[in-house]
Protein backbone atom coordinates (compact mmCIF):
# COMPACT_ATOMS: atom_id res chain seq x y z
CA UNK A 1 0.00 0.00 0.00
CA UNK A 2 2.99 2.37 1.45
CA UNK A 3 4.41 1.56 -1.83
CA UNK A 4 1.65 2.08 -4.19
CA UNK A 5 0.65 5.21 -2.41
CA UNK A 6 4.48 6.63 -3.83
CA UNK A 7 4.17 5.78 -6.77
CA UNK A 8 0.83 7.74 -7.78
CA UNK A 9 2.39 10.66 -5.10
CA UNK A 10 5.55 10.88 -7.48
CA UNK A 11 3.24 10.73 -10.61
CA UNK A 12 1.65 12.97 -9.93
CA UNK A 13 4.29 15.22 -9.01
CA UNK A 14 6.86 14.46 -11.85
CA UNK A 15 3.45 14.50 -14.28
CA UNK A 16 3.10 18.18 -14.24
CA UNK A 17 6.65 18.72 -15.62
CA UNK A 18 6.65 15.98 -18.33
CA UNK A 19 3.23 17.45 -19.71
CA UNK A 20 4.99 20.66 -20.22
CA UNK A 21 6.23 20.04 -23.63
CA UNK A 22 2.59 19.02 -25.23
CA UNK A 23 1.34 22.43 -23.87
CA UNK A 24 4.70 24.06 -25.51
CA UNK A 25 3.93 22.88 -29.03
CA UNK A 26 1.44 25.21 -30.11
CA UNK A 27 4.00 27.60 -29.06
CA UNK A 28 6.73 26.31 -30.81
CA UNK A 29 4.48 26.51 -33.92
CA UNK A 30 3.92 30.23 -33.51
CA UNK A 31 7.49 30.67 -33.36
CA UNK A 32 7.81 28.76 -36.35
CA UNK A 33 5.16 30.12 -37.94
CA UNK A 34 6.79 33.83 -37.41
CA UNK A 35 10.08 33.01 -38.84
CA UNK A 36 8.37 31.64 -42.32
CA UNK A 37 6.44 34.93 -42.40
CA UNK A 38 9.13 37.53 -41.90
CA UNK A 39 10.99 35.52 -44.26
CA UNK A 40 8.67 35.49 -46.54
CA UNK A 41 7.72 39.35 -46.01
CA UNK A 42 12.02 40.39 -46.46
CA UNK A 43 12.34 37.95 -49.37
CA UNK A 44 9.77 39.93 -51.26
CA UNK A 45 10.41 43.04 -50.04
CA UNK A 46 14.72 42.71 -51.31
CA UNK A 47 13.73 40.35 -54.59
CA UNK A 48 10.82 42.81 -55.46
CA UNK A 49 10.94 42.97 -59.20
CA UNK A 50 13.49 40.33 -59.41
CA UNK A 51 10.82 37.54 -58.82
CA UNK A 52 9.32 38.43 -62.13
CA UNK A 53 12.93 37.23 -63.77
CA UNK A 54 12.29 34.08 -61.73
CA UNK A 55 14.62 34.63 -58.31
CA UNK A 56 12.83 33.17 -55.43
CA UNK A 57 15.67 33.44 -52.91
CA UNK A 58 15.02 31.39 -49.67
CA UNK A 59 11.42 30.29 -50.93
CA UNK A 60 10.08 28.73 -54.13
CA UNK A 61 7.59 30.19 -56.58
CA UNK A 62 4.74 28.66 -56.97
CA UNK A 63 1.23 29.35 -59.06
CA UNK A 64 -0.93 29.33 -56.39
CA UNK A 65 -0.85 29.30 -52.57
CA UNK A 66 -2.84 27.00 -50.55
CA UNK A 67 -2.74 22.98 -50.74
CA UNK A 68 0.35 22.41 -49.03
CA UNK A 69 0.49 21.09 -45.29
CA UNK A 70 3.43 21.97 -43.05
CA UNK A 71 4.48 25.16 -41.55
CA UNK A 72 4.92 27.97 -44.38
CA UNK A 73 3.79 30.93 -45.57
CA UNK A 74 2.77 32.11 -49.03
CA UNK A 75 2.66 35.36 -50.78
CA UNK A 76 1.00 36.01 -54.12
CA UNK A 77 2.02 38.43 -56.25
CA UNK A 78 -0.87 40.52 -58.48
CA UNK A 79 -0.37 41.02 -62.28
CA UNK A 80 1.89 38.38 -62.84
CA UNK A 81 0.90 35.94 -66.04
CA UNK A 82 0.71 33.08 -65.35
CA UNK A 83 -0.02 33.80 -61.40
CA UNK A 84 2.93 33.88 -59.28
CA UNK A 85 3.22 33.27 -55.54
CA UNK A 86 6.65 33.24 -53.23
CA UNK A 87 6.43 30.31 -50.69
CA UNK A 88 8.57 30.11 -47.89
CA UNK A 89 8.06 27.02 -45.33
CA UNK A 90 9.68 25.74 -42.23
CA UNK A 91 12.90 23.29 -42.87
CA UNK B 1 -1.84 8.50 9.60
CA UNK B 2 -4.23 6.33 6.80
CA UNK B 3 -6.37 9.81 6.57
CA UNK B 4 -2.82 12.25 5.86
CA UNK B 5 -1.78 10.22 2.82
CA UNK B 6 -5.26 10.01 1.55
CA UNK B 7 -6.04 13.82 2.43
CA UNK B 8 -2.74 14.72 1.16
CA UNK B 9 -3.15 13.01 -2.37
CA UNK B 10 -6.50 14.66 -2.64
CA UNK B 11 -4.69 17.87 -2.08
CA UNK B 12 -2.18 16.61 -4.75
CA UNK B 13 -4.78 15.85 -7.27
CA UNK B 14 -6.54 18.75 -7.08
CA UNK B 15 -3.49 21.10 -7.07
CA UNK B 16 -2.60 19.31 -10.56
CA UNK B 17 -6.33 19.54 -12.28
CA UNK B 18 -6.27 23.42 -10.69
CA UNK B 19 -3.12 24.33 -12.56
CA UNK B 20 -3.81 22.79 -15.93
CA UNK B 21 -3.48 25.47 -18.13
CA UNK B 22 -6.57 26.12 -20.40
CA UNK B 23 -5.45 24.51 -23.74
CA UNK B 24 -8.67 26.25 -25.37
CA UNK B 25 -7.57 29.43 -24.41
CA UNK B 26 -4.08 28.87 -25.23
CA UNK B 27 -4.99 27.64 -27.89
CA UNK B 28 -6.89 30.75 -29.34
CA UNK B 29 -3.95 33.02 -27.95
CA UNK B 30 -1.45 30.94 -30.37
CA UNK B 31 -3.71 30.94 -33.24
CA UNK B 32 -4.13 35.00 -32.68
CA UNK B 33 0.08 35.49 -32.62
CA UNK B 34 0.32 33.02 -35.55
CA UNK B 35 -2.33 35.42 -37.67
CA UNK B 36 -0.90 38.65 -36.34
CA UNK B 37 2.18 37.17 -38.19
CA UNK B 38 0.40 36.39 -41.35
CA UNK B 39 -1.26 39.44 -41.18
CA UNK B 40 1.92 41.77 -40.65
CA UNK B 41 3.72 39.75 -43.70
CA UNK B 42 0.66 40.65 -45.82
CA UNK B 43 0.70 44.13 -44.81
CA UNK B 44 4.63 44.58 -44.86
CA UNK B 45 4.98 42.91 -48.25
CA UNK B 46 2.02 45.41 -49.73
CA UNK B 47 4.09 48.28 -50.84
CA UNK B 48 6.72 46.28 -53.00
CA UNK B 49 3.96 44.27 -54.66
CA UNK B 50 2.13 47.23 -55.86
CA UNK B 51 5.55 48.12 -57.35
CA UNK B 52 6.22 44.55 -58.71
CA UNK B 53 2.55 44.81 -60.33
CA UNK B 54 3.49 48.45 -62.05
CA UNK B 55 6.37 46.65 -62.98
CA UNK B 56 5.01 43.65 -64.82
CA UNK B 57 2.18 46.21 -66.33
CA UNK B 58 4.55 48.71 -67.97
CA UNK B 59 6.73 46.24 -69.24
CA UNK B 60 4.07 43.73 -70.30
CA UNK B 61 2.92 47.07 -72.77
CA UNK B 62 6.37 48.00 -74.32
CA UNK B 63 6.98 44.55 -74.76
CA UNK B 64 3.75 44.82 -77.04
CA UNK B 65 4.89 47.99 -78.42
CA UNK B 66 8.36 47.58 -79.43
CA UNK B 67 8.56 47.58 -83.14
CA UNK B 68 5.52 50.27 -83.54
CA UNK B 69 5.11 53.65 -84.55
CA UNK B 70 5.11 54.40 -80.94
CA UNK B 71 2.22 56.92 -80.77
CA UNK B 72 0.46 55.51 -77.84
CA UNK B 73 0.68 57.46 -74.60
CA UNK B 74 1.93 55.08 -71.74
CA UNK B 75 -1.49 53.81 -69.72
CA UNK B 76 -1.05 53.93 -65.93
CA UNK B 77 -1.76 50.15 -64.25
CA UNK B 78 -5.18 49.78 -62.87
CA UNK B 79 -5.05 49.97 -59.28
CA UNK B 80 -8.87 48.59 -58.90
CA UNK B 81 -7.16 45.48 -60.54
CA UNK B 82 -4.17 45.35 -58.31
CA UNK B 83 -7.07 45.35 -55.11
CA UNK B 84 -9.41 43.06 -56.66
CA UNK B 85 -6.30 40.19 -57.38
CA UNK B 86 -4.70 40.80 -53.80
CA UNK B 87 -8.26 40.80 -52.24
CA UNK B 88 -8.95 36.69 -54.03
CA UNK B 89 -5.91 36.07 -52.60
CA UNK B 90 -6.52 37.14 -49.06
CA UNK B 91 -10.25 36.47 -49.10
CA UNK B 92 -8.78 32.95 -49.36
CA UNK B 93 -6.77 33.33 -46.23
CA UNK B 94 -9.38 34.64 -44.20
CA UNK B 95 -8.76 38.31 -44.35
CA UNK B 96 -10.00 41.34 -46.03
CA UNK B 97 -8.75 44.63 -47.64
CA UNK B 98 -9.67 48.02 -47.76
CA UNK B 99 -8.48 51.48 -49.14
CA UNK B 100 -7.63 53.21 -51.91
CA UNK B 101 -4.48 52.61 -54.43
CA UNK B 102 -3.77 55.17 -57.34
CA UNK B 103 -0.79 54.89 -60.33
CA UNK B 104 -0.28 57.43 -62.39
CA UNK B 105 2.80 57.43 -65.43
CA UNK B 106 4.90 59.83 -66.99
CA UNK B 107 8.61 61.00 -68.17
CA UNK B 108 11.29 60.76 -65.82
CA UNK B 109 14.22 62.65 -65.83
CA UNK B 110 17.86 61.36 -65.53
CA UNK B 111 17.57 62.49 -62.08
CA UNK B 112 15.93 60.44 -59.12
CA UNK B 113 16.26 57.15 -57.80
CA UNK B 114 13.89 54.58 -59.13
CA UNK B 115 12.57 52.33 -56.24
CA UNK B 116 14.57 48.98 -55.24
CA UNK B 117 11.20 46.68 -55.51
CA UNK B 118 10.30 48.17 -59.09
CA UNK B 119 14.11 48.31 -60.21
CA UNK B 120 14.99 49.85 -63.20
CA UNK B 121 16.59 53.39 -63.71
CA UNK B 122 15.71 57.35 -64.02
CA UNK B 123 16.87 57.80 -67.67
CA UNK B 124 15.36 61.28 -69.79
CA UNK B 125 12.68 60.30 -71.54
CA UNK B 126 11.80 57.10 -69.49
CA UNK B 127 8.56 55.61 -67.92
CA UNK B 128 8.26 56.81 -64.62
CA UNK B 129 5.37 55.26 -62.43
CA UNK B 130 3.99 56.79 -59.28
CA UNK B 131 2.17 54.97 -56.44
CA UNK B 132 -0.07 56.66 -53.71
CA UNK B 133 -1.86 54.30 -51.67
CA UNK B 134 -3.84 53.73 -48.17
CA UNK B 135 -4.44 50.49 -47.20
CA UNK B 136 -5.53 48.11 -45.02
CA UNK B 137 -5.78 44.58 -44.32
CA UNK B 138 -8.53 42.92 -41.92
CA UNK B 139 -8.64 40.02 -39.95
CA UNK B 140 -12.42 40.11 -39.18
CA UNK B 141 -12.33 37.41 -36.77
CA UNK B 142 -9.84 38.56 -34.54
CA UNK B 143 -10.23 41.96 -35.00
CA UNK B 144 -6.83 42.88 -36.17
CA UNK B 145 -6.56 45.60 -38.72
CA UNK B 146 -3.16 46.66 -40.22
CA UNK B 147 -2.63 50.02 -42.31
CA UNK B 148 -0.08 50.86 -44.57
CA UNK B 149 0.03 54.33 -46.13
CA UNK B 150 2.97 54.87 -48.58
CA UNK B 151 4.28 56.83 -51.80
CA UNK B 152 6.62 55.47 -54.10
CA UNK B 153 8.39 55.83 -57.95
CA UNK B 154 9.70 53.69 -60.20
CA UNK B 155 11.66 54.22 -63.19
CA UNK B 156 11.03 51.69 -66.56
CA UNK B 157 14.78 51.89 -68.34
CA UNK B 158 12.83 52.48 -71.54
CA UNK B 159 13.44 55.84 -73.23
CA UNK B 160 10.30 55.13 -74.90
CA UNK B 161 8.52 59.16 -74.25
CA UNK B 162 11.85 60.19 -75.75
CA UNK B 163 11.71 57.69 -78.70
CA UNK B 164 7.66 58.89 -79.21
CA UNK B 165 9.05 62.81 -79.58
CA UNK B 166 12.43 62.06 -81.83
CA UNK B 167 9.58 60.36 -83.97
CA UNK B 168 7.28 63.12 -83.83
CA UNK B 169 10.09 65.62 -84.12
CA UNK B 170 11.23 63.71 -87.67
CA UNK B 171 7.75 63.59 -88.89
CA UNK B 172 6.97 67.33 -88.34
CA UNK B 173 10.65 68.42 -89.72
CA UNK B 174 10.43 66.28 -92.42
CA UNK B 175 7.18 68.24 -93.37
CA UNK B 176 8.75 71.43 -93.06
CA UNK B 177 11.62 70.39 -95.18
CA UNK B 178 9.65 68.99 -97.88
CA UNK B 179 7.55 72.55 -98.06
CA UNK B 180 10.93 74.12 -98.01
CA UNK B 181 12.59 72.39 -100.45
CA UNK B 182 9.69 72.59 -103.12
CA UNK B 183 8.20 76.32 -102.56
CA UNK B 184 11.91 77.37 -102.98
CA UNK B 185 10.98 78.10 -107.21
CA UNK B 186 13.75 75.56 -108.60
CA UNK B 187 13.35 72.41 -110.82
CA UNK B 188 12.27 69.35 -109.33
CA UNK B 189 15.70 67.85 -109.72
CA UNK B 190 16.89 70.80 -107.62
CA UNK B 191 13.96 70.73 -105.17
CA UNK B 192 14.67 66.81 -104.31
CA UNK B 193 18.16 67.69 -104.05
CA UNK B 194 17.38 70.74 -101.25
CA UNK B 195 15.68 67.87 -99.46
CA UNK B 196 18.01 65.36 -99.07
CA UNK B 197 19.99 67.68 -97.83
CA UNK B 198 17.68 69.17 -95.59
CA UNK B 199 16.32 65.87 -94.25
CA UNK B 200 20.16 64.88 -94.06
CA UNK B 201 20.52 67.91 -92.00
CA UNK B 202 17.70 67.00 -89.52
CA UNK B 203 18.60 63.63 -89.17
CA UNK B 204 22.07 64.66 -88.09
CA UNK B 205 20.79 67.80 -85.68
CA UNK B 206 18.90 65.47 -84.04
CA UNK B 207 21.22 62.71 -83.93
CA UNK B 208 23.53 64.99 -82.31
CA UNK B 209 20.92 66.33 -79.32
CA UNK B 210 21.01 62.44 -78.69
CA UNK B 211 24.29 61.82 -77.65
CA UNK B 212 25.40 60.11 -74.61
CA UNK B 213 21.52 58.85 -74.08
CA UNK B 214 21.74 55.52 -75.60
CA UNK B 215 19.57 56.49 -78.76
CA UNK B 216 20.41 56.13 -82.03
CA UNK B 217 18.24 57.18 -85.32
CA UNK B 218 18.16 56.03 -89.01
CA UNK B 219 15.68 57.98 -91.34
CA UNK B 220 15.12 57.18 -95.26
CA UNK B 221 12.63 57.68 -97.59
CA UNK B 222 11.95 57.05 -101.27
CA UNK B 223 9.79 58.82 -104.14
CA UNK B 224 6.92 58.02 -106.61
CA UNK B 225 4.64 60.00 -108.84
CA UNK B 226 1.68 59.42 -108.96
CA UNK B 227 -0.29 61.87 -111.49
CA UNK B 228 0.71 65.25 -111.43
CA UNK B 229 2.14 64.47 -108.08
CA UNK B 230 5.27 63.42 -105.83
CA UNK B 231 4.57 61.35 -103.27
CA UNK B 232 7.55 60.70 -100.90
CA UNK B 233 7.51 58.00 -98.21
CA UNK B 234 9.35 58.20 -95.23
CA UNK B 235 10.75 55.26 -92.93
CA UNK B 236 12.58 56.55 -89.62
CA UNK B 237 13.52 54.21 -87.04
CA UNK B 238 14.59 54.73 -83.29
CA UNK B 239 16.42 52.09 -81.42
CA UNK B 240 17.33 52.40 -77.06
CA UNK B 241 20.01 49.98 -77.10
CA UNK B 242 19.84 50.49 -73.05
CA UNK B 243 16.28 49.77 -72.61
CA UNK B 244 15.18 46.95 -70.62
CA UNK B 245 12.43 44.99 -70.69
CA UNK B 246 11.00 41.97 -68.35
CA UNK B 247 9.06 39.92 -70.42
CA UNK B 248 8.00 36.01 -69.94
CA UNK B 249 10.29 35.28 -67.20
CA UNK B 250 13.44 36.97 -68.94
CA UNK B 251 15.45 40.34 -69.15
CA UNK B 252 15.25 41.39 -72.97
CA UNK B 253 17.47 44.34 -73.99
CA UNK B 254 16.36 46.99 -76.89
CA UNK B 255 13.44 48.39 -77.71
CA UNK B 256 12.66 49.61 -81.34
CA UNK B 257 10.05 52.19 -82.39
CA UNK B 258 9.39 52.66 -86.37
CA UNK B 259 7.18 54.43 -88.11
CA UNK B 260 6.21 55.32 -91.71
CA UNK B 261 4.57 58.45 -93.18
CA UNK B 262 3.91 60.07 -96.68
CA UNK B 263 4.04 63.63 -97.90
CA UNK B 264 2.45 64.50 -100.92
CA UNK B 265 3.19 66.97 -103.07
CA UNK B 266 1.31 68.73 -105.81
CA UNK B 267 3.95 69.21 -109.02
CA UNK B 268 3.92 72.20 -111.23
Amino acid sequence: MKWLLAVVISILLVARFLIVPVWIHPGWQVRAKARVCSEVARTVNRLGYRILLGQSGPGELTSSCGGERGIFYCISIPGTSPPVSLRVGFP
Amino acid sequence: MKELVVLLIAVLIASFIVSLPSFDGDWYLYRGEARMWELAAEADTLRARSLIFARAFVDTWLARMNGTPCEIQPPSPNGSLFKEELMEDLRAKGFSLAGSIGYSVGESMAVGRSDPAFGGACRDGGVEVSVISHLEVRDALLGMVAHRSFRAKGCQPTSYYLMRRVLSELESGSLSVVKDSFSAGGNLTESMEMMRKGISHLVGAIRENLTGKGLDVWASYSTKFLGDRLIISFRAVVTDGEAVIIYGGKERRGFTCSRDWEVSVELP
